[in-house]
C-alpha cells in the first residue's frame, strides 16, 4: 500500500550528523553522566505504555463485547466511551490521580493512576477498532450465519469475529502507538518517563537545544519504528484474513 | 450544593474563555495551514511530505515544549503555533486521503471542458475531497479542543490549569473533576454528535 520510503531514514540520519557536528564534547559530557536516569526512564516509558496497551486491550474488547450484545450493557458501554473521548487526555490522567482516592476512598500511587488512566483512554479506542473491524464484515456474512441456524452468539464467535480481528489488527496497532505517545502526558504525575526526564535533566544542565533535539530525535525514532513493526505485522494478518479490506487508522493523536 | 456550583462556575468562566479562545484561533490557523498541506502533499511536495511525518509522529506535548523553550515567545502563542502544527498535519493526511478518493473521471471531465489544472483542483477536486472527509475533520475540531488542554503544562491558564488551581485550594478534587468534565463536555459534545450524525446522514444519503 504505502511504499517504503527513504525519508524517515535520511531524516534521522541528518538530525544525528547535525548533532553531532554542532555540538562539541563539553555538552555531551554534561548529559553523559545522566545516562543511568536516561536508561531508567526509556524502560519506565516502555512499561507504562506496554501496561497502559495490555489494560487498554482488556477493556477495549469488554467495552466492544458490551457493544455487539446490545440492550442496556451496549448503551452503557457507548455512553462510556462516548465521555472519555469527549474529555482531554491530561484532564483524565489528573482526574486518575487526584479524583480517584475521593471517590474510592483508598489511596492512589502515582503509578497506578496513570496505569489505570492510560488503560481506560486506551480501551475506548480499542473498543472503536474492534467495533470498526466488525462493521467492515459483509452483512450477508451475518444472514448467512442465521440462515443455517446459528444462533446470534454462535454466528458472533464462530463466524463474525473469525473473520473481523485479524483485519482489526492495523487499528489496534496505531491504537497501541497512540497510548505509547499518551505515556508523555504522564509528566505532570511525577513518573520520570523519558520525557519528564530530559525536562529534568535540562532544568540542571540547562542546555534546552540539545536536549528538546534529542526529545524529538527520540521520540519521531521510536514511533516511525513502531510504526514499521505494526504495518509488517498488520499486513500479515491482512493477508489471513481472506482479503477483508484492512480498517483504517483512527487518525487521532496526542 | 448550589452555592458550590455556583463557586465553580465563576472560578472557572475566564480559563474556559482561554480554552475557548486558544481553540478558536488554532482552529483558523490550522484549517488554513492544513489547506496548503494538502494541496501540497497532493503536488507531492517532498518537504510538505517530510514536515507532516514529523508533526505526526511526534507527541503534542514535546512539540509544545520545543515551541516554549526553542522560540520564547509568549505562551499562548506558542500554544497556538504547537496546535495548529500538530493538528493540520492530521487534518491534512485526512484531507489527502479523501483527494485520492476522488473519482479521476470527474477530473478528466474537468479537463476536457477547458478548466486548467490549478481550477480543477481547486474548483473540482477540493472541493469533492472536503465534502468526503467533512465528518473527519469535525472530529479533528474536536481534537483540537482536546489537546488545548496541554499547554496547562507551559503555564497557560486553561480550563485544566485552573481546576488545578482550584483543587489545590479547596481539596475538593472529585468536585474540580467534575466541573472540568462538564465545561469540556460542553464544548466537545456538539461536534462530536455532529461529527457523528454527518458522517451517519452521508451513508444514508449515498448510492452505496
Amino acid at each position: 500500500m504505502t511504499r517504503p520510503s527513504f525519508i524517515p531514514a535520511a531524516t534521522i540520519a541528518a538530525a544525528i550528523l547535525l548533532l553531532a557536528i554542532t555540538v562539541d564534547s563539553s555538552r555531551w559530557e554534561a548529559l553523559a553522566q545522566a545516562r543511568q536516569f536516561f536508561l531508567t526512564a526509556i524502560i519506565n516509558t516502555f512499561y507504562f505504555s506496554l501496561a497502559g496497551a495490555s489494560i487498554g486491550l482488556i477493556g477495549g474488547s469488554l467495552l466492544a463485547s458490551c457493544r455487539l450484545v446490545g440492550g442496556w450493557p451496549g448503551t452503557l458501554a457507548g455512553a462510556l466511551v462516548m465521555l472519555v473521548q469527549a474529555l482531554p487526555p491530561l484532564l483524565i490522567i489528573l482526574g486518575c490521580y487526584f479524583a480517584l482516592p475521593e471517590l474510592l476512598g483508598l489511596t492512589v500511587t502515582p503509578e497506578l493512576a496513570a496505569v489505570i488512566a492510560l488503560g481506560s483512554i486506551s480501551s475506548t479506542y480499542y473498543c472503536e477498532a474492534v467495533r470498526g473491524a466488525v462493521a467492515g464484515v459483509d452483512p450477508l456474512q451475518w444472514d448467512a450465519a442465521i440462515t443455517t441456524g446459528l444462533s446470534r452468539r454462535a454466528s458472533i464467535l464462530k463466524v463474525i469475529l473469525p473473520q473481523a480481528l485479524p483485519a482489526a489488527v492495523p487499528a489496534i496497532g496505531t491504537t497501541s502507538i497512540v497510548v505509547y505517545k499518551l505515556s508523555t502526558l504522564l509528566y505532570p504525575l511525577g513518573i520520570q518517563d523519558f520525557f519528564r526526564a530530559a525536562v529534568l535533566v535540562n532544568n540542571h544542565v540547562i542546555d534546552p537545544v540539545l536536549i528538546y533535539s534529542l526529545v524529538t530525535l527520540f521520540y519521531y525514532t521510536t514511533c516511525k519504528a513502531l510504526t514499521a513493526a505494526i504495518s509488517q505485522l498488520s499486513a500479515a494478518y491482512v493477508a489471513k484474513s481472506a482479503g477483508q479490506p484492512s480498517q483504517t487508522a483512527p487518525l487521532t493523536g496526542v | 450544593m448550589t452555592e458550590t456550583i455556583i463557586d465553580i462556575a465563576v472560578q472557572l468562566a475566564p480559563a474556559f474563555g482561554t480554552t475557548l479562545w486558544l481553540s478558536l484561533v488554532s482552529l483558523v490557523f490550522a484549517i488554513v495551514l492544513s489547506l496548503c498541506l494538502a494541496t501540497g502533499l497532493a503536488a507531492r511536495w517532498r518537504a510538505v511530505a517530510w514536515m507532516i511525518d514529523v508533526c505526526i509522529n511526534v507527541p503534542m506535548v514535546i512539540k509544545l515544549f520545543v515551541c516554549f523553550y526553542l522560540i520564547r515567545i509568549d505562551a499562548n502563542w506558542c500554544a497556538v503555533i504547537a496546535i495548529v502544527l500538530h493538528q493540520s498535519a492530521f487534518a491534512a493526511s485526512i484531507l489527502y486521503g479523501g483527494l485520492k478518493e476522488v473519482p479521476h473521471e470527474l477530473e478528466d471531465a474537468a479537463l476536457t471542458t477547458g478548466l486548467s489544472r490549478t481550477h480543477t483542483f481547486f474548483l473540482i477536486r477540493l472541493p469533492v475531497a472536503l465534502r468526503l472527509v467533512s465528518p473527519a475533520l469535525v472530529l479533528q475540531a474536536v481534537e483540537i479542543i482536546k489537546n488545548s488542554s496541554t499547554v496547562s503544562l507551559i503555564g497557560v491558564f486553561d480550563l485544566t490549569a485552573s481546576v488545578e488551581a482550584f483543587q489545590n485550594r479547596t481539596f475538593a478534587y472529585t468536585h474540580g473533576f467534575v466541573a472540568a468534565a462538564v465545561a469540556y463536555a460542553i464544548l466537545t459534545l456538539p461536534l462530536m454528535s455532529l461529527g457523528w450524525f454527518w458522517e451517519r446522514g452521508k451513508l444514508r444519503g449515498s448510492p452505496r
